[in-house]
């Protein structure tokens, strides 16, 4: 009669641990294994290459502001007032200055500034995650773009519009390259180390979330 | 009358669910506390559906059903089973015991489906282990049968462990469904006699019920179940 | 009702031989199941792991998945190699902070050898941030210094001072042998769990001179080089097979990889590690779910299986519900038994399968580990495995209620007497 004792109290905590596990396993484990491997939230097969993230006009009050990329360029700063300059009804065909102002107008956004004031900035922002490091399927540090794609099939983005996102706990399991995502913390900027370098933005996120419209 | 009788029916019809017409229909059946009856009825005179109704698996189609004072027919289909195993012991002819519990553990079945036999059971000072050791003692199962599967025992010894389980906790009503159709002649009514003395110990209600009318004397009651369904009485007199 | 576990235990125990068949296909099917999870899990932390702060993967023009494959995990060969001069070029981008070249081609004994610089020690990272430990010796001093890895000690049973010769070509066997320039093993490395621990590591120096007396593959005939005079030519490397960059600014990288996917003199790819072994996991994604897709549905037949079983018990364990109808059980008593007796064979042929697994992995680790630089953690469950795991135990659970039903019905049909 004892050893059915034990196995009586062994079923009975097995039955529980399978209520447990069952319930937060099976959801969470049915996502994953159903190939659904980003967020329930937002499918990445959603976003087309080139595609930005909405930004509802938030009502909810949040002790982080609420920005948008364009924030991040320097009010002041037009890197095309070069180019458009350029009177390309007096060029002829195949004119070398036409291609020789594009490819300033790249090393330019290339080399786009910072805006001073974003920094120290507490702020929220929605983008794309390229990752950087990786440890046990967790994203640990990764650049945060405005674009889908941005790292494969468009021009990437100019420096002023990629975040260096270092977050305060290793991102979920499951999270990869091109997921939308928002961050929310306070943005640092940090000037160029090399003549040839450009200045850029860091963030110590304090929160990073699937992104939901 | 009314409040001492063990059992009552009255006008009580019953019909299988498919079945076109009823097959079992009573006018009046009674028994009081202490009763032992004889109920003569051979296959398909519709002992099965009696037993099935008195224990509460059935519900008659009309009419009433009363055990111990509580109405069957106004109570829900677990009140029944909770009344069954609180107050009814069933022997039935043969395969009474689970095959995978020991000789004791199947006469303990009783109590464990009933908190109230389960107390009856123990007297000052014993246990349930107690009491039905005390009860296969007195129905003649050896000591060193009591641990045994019991795939290991005879026919008999089989039928006495199953009156063993019937008794302990001493339910109002025993109902012994053609016990000794099983058995040799010799050993039929030392296990009548055996089951009778018991009953008359434990102050219970006993209905037997048997083909074999030579088993009759000794009980205080005889029915032909024919003669009172009147659904066979009424086709007999066609 | 907690009776009615006691009984359904020890029902099950009464038909230990047949129920113990489909136990073990339980077991069986959710070590296969919980097995290929966790072996999908672990390569991808495998491959994951092999490496960290590194910015940019560089080589000849070819996919991002074939890059990777070759310029990290050593597996495949490269397409065509770099010019050294672009190599140089690159390295001397304002916004580089590091470079290690590599040279891929030769192999010993199955391993991988790679030529490199001493820039490899000191820059190249793995895991989360780790850096390249000795367990013994030093980087490569001499032209014929090699540094070895730890599963090639072990493997060969290398220690400091023995002298190893390369073959050519990276094939398993046949291979034409460098044998006039044995190399002298100078430094071991401590393990990594990473393909790291598989590779030999000379300097590329040392890749040119074992290949002086060479030409297309092969041992020109009649014509040889004499080890101690090899140091005499200009070992100055011609090509490199790919390059790995450290950037003084994370957030530059894209500038960086545009500048070397826009390289004039020759078509090169750069990737962001990080990136490409995404790729690599959505292309291998597939197959993936179509062998876990398999392996759900062994389990789901080992299910069945025990459904049937217990199924087919029933008609013969009539009379027994009979008994416990007439003791007082009800006809869900009745249900919740043969629910139990279910539930308990396949909880514990979950758990055997757990085990058995654990088992398994217990003992080829080591040998997969050795192999292909795969490190399969031994461990009884982990987080993730156990969300699987919570679904096959919730279909269990169902599948356990049908025999139940099943039960219910015709205990209610039978009442206290069935016509058997």
């Amino acid at each position: 009669m004892q050893t059915h004792r034990i196995f009586q109290s062994a079923i009975l905590l097995m039955l529980s641990l399978t209520g447990v596990a069952g319930n937060a396993g099976a959801l969470d484990g049915l996502s994953r294994y159903a190939g659904i491997e980003t967020p329930p939230e937002v499918k990445k097969t959603d976003y087309k290459v080139g595609d930005r993230l909405q930004q509802r006009d938030s009502e909810v009050k949040s002790k982080y502001k609420n920005i948008v990329w364009d924030d991040l360029v320097p009010k002041d700063w037009d890197p095309m007032a070069d180019f458009k300059k350029l009177d390309f009804n007096k060029m002829k065909d195949s004119d070398p200055r036409a291609i020789e102002a594009l490819q300033k107008l790249r090393e330019i956004w290339n080399n786009a500034p910072v805006a001073p004031a974003m920094d120290g900035a507490r702020i929220r922002i929605p983008g794309f995650i390229v990752p950087l490091e990786v440890a046990h399927h967790q994203i640990t540090e990764f650049l945060l773009v405005p674009y889908f794609g941005g790292c494969i099939h468009v021009p990437p983005p100019p420096s002023n519009q990629i975040i260096h996102v270092f977050p305060a706990k290793p991102l979920k399991k499951g999270m990869e390259s091109m997921d939308a995502v928002w961050i929310k913390g306070v943005l640092e900027t940090l000037p160029s180390d090399t003549d040839m370098g450009s200045a850029s933005y860091r963030m110590k996120a304090e929160i990073v979330e699937p992104y939901k419209n | 009358m009314a409040n001492n009788s063990v059992i009552k029916i009255e006008n009580m019809a019953f019909r299988y669910p498919k079945a076109g017409s009823v097959c079992l229909d009573i006018r009046e059946l009674h028994a009081d506390a202490g009763d032992r009856i004889f109920i003569y009825g051979h296959s398909g005179s519709g002992k099965s559906t009696l037993l099935g109704l008195l224990g509460g698996v059935l519900s008659p189609e009309r009419g009433t059903i009363s055990l111990l004072g509580h109405e069957l027919t106004s109570m829900t289909p677990s009140a029944r089973d909770r009344l069954r195993a609180d107050h009814i012991g069933f022997v039935f002819q043969q395969f009474n015991l689970i095959p995978y519990l020991s000789v004791t553990d199947n006469v303990l079945l009783s109590c464990r489906f009933s908190a109230r036999r389960c107390n009856r059971a123990i007297s000052s000072g014993s246990t349930v282990h107690d009491e039905a050791a005390r009860l296969l003692d007195h129905l003649d199962i050896a000591p060193e049968l009591r641990h045994r599967p019991v795939t290991q025992l005879s026919v008999g010894q089989q039928q006495r462990v199953a009156a063993a389980r019937a008794l302990i906790g001493r339910p109002e009503i025993v109902i012994a469904d053609e016990p000794t159709s099983a058995l040799d002649a010799e050993r039929q009514i030392a296990f009548l006699d055996l089951l009778s003395r018991e009953c008359i110990a434990a102050d219970a209600t006993l209905l037997f019920v048997s083909h074999d009318r030579r088993l009759a004397s000794g009980f205080s009651r005889e029915i032909d179940l024919s003669l009172l369904n009147r659904v066979h009485a009424s086709q007999e007199a066609i | 009702m907690k009776y009615l576990l006691a009984l359904a235990i020890r029902s099950a125990w009464n038909r230990k031989l047949t129920l113990g068949l489909t136990l073990m296909s339980i077991a069986l099917s959710v070590a296969l199941l919980i097995g290929v999870e966790r072996v999908r899990q672990d390569a991808q932390d495998s491959f994951a792991q092999s490496v960290s702060g590194t910015d940019l993967v560089v080589g000849a023009r070819t996919s991002p998945v074939q890059l990777m494959l070759y310029a990290v995990f050593h597996i495949g060969d490269a397409t065509n190699n770099i010019h050294w001069q672009t190599y140089k070029d690159i390295a001397a981008n304002p916004a580089v902070a590091w470079t290690i070249p590599v040279s891929m081609g030769d192999s010993h004994h199955g391993f991988p050898v790679v030529g490199t610089t001493a820039d490899y020690f000191e820059h190249f990272h793995y895991g989360e941030a780790e850096p390249l430990a000795f367990s013994s010796g030093k980087p490569f001093a001499g032209l014929f210094d090699a540094v070895i890895g730890a599963e090639v000690a072990e493997h060969l049973g290398y220690h400091l001072g023995d002298k190893i010769t390369l073959s050519h070509g990276t094939g398993d066997i046949g291979l034409a042998e460098h044998a006039d320039k044995p190399f002298t093993v100078a430094g071991i490395l401590a393990r990594t769990g990473t393909p790291v621990d598989r590779t030999v590591h000379v300097s590329l120096e040392a890749i040119e001179a074992i290949h002086l007396d060479w030409q297309g593959g092969a041992k020109i005939p009649g014509f040889s080089i004499p080890e101690e005079y090899a140091s005499k030519f200009d070992l100055t490397p011609k090509e490199v097979t790919a390059i790995l960059i450290g950037l003084k600014s994370r957030a530059g990288v894209f500038k960086m990889q545009r500048y070397v996917n826009e390289y004039h003199a020759e078509p090169l790819l750069a990737v962001l590690p990080g990136v490409a072994l995404d790729q690599l996991w959505q292309v291998v994604g597939v197959a993936e779910r179509a062998l876990l897709a398999v392996s759900g549905m062994v389990v789901v037949v080992g299910l069945c299986g025990l459904v049937a079983v217990i199924l087919a018990s029933l008609n013969e364990r009539r009379r027994e519900l009979a008994i416990l109808r007439s003791v007082g059980a009800r006809p869900m008593d009745v249900f919740l038994l043969l629910s139990a007796e279910g539930l308990f064979i396949t909880l514990s042929g979950t758990l055997t399968g757990m085990v058995l697994l654990t088992a398994l992995t217990a003992t080829f680790a080591p040998m997969i580990q050795s192999h292909y630089g795969l490190m399969i953690a031994i461990r009884f469950i982990s987080y993730d495995e156990l969300g699987l795991l919570g679904i096959v135990m919730g279909v269990s659970l169902l599948a356990s209620l049908a025999p139940g039903y099943s039960a219910y019905k015709l205990s209610l049909a039978d009442g206290l007497t069935p016509r058997i």
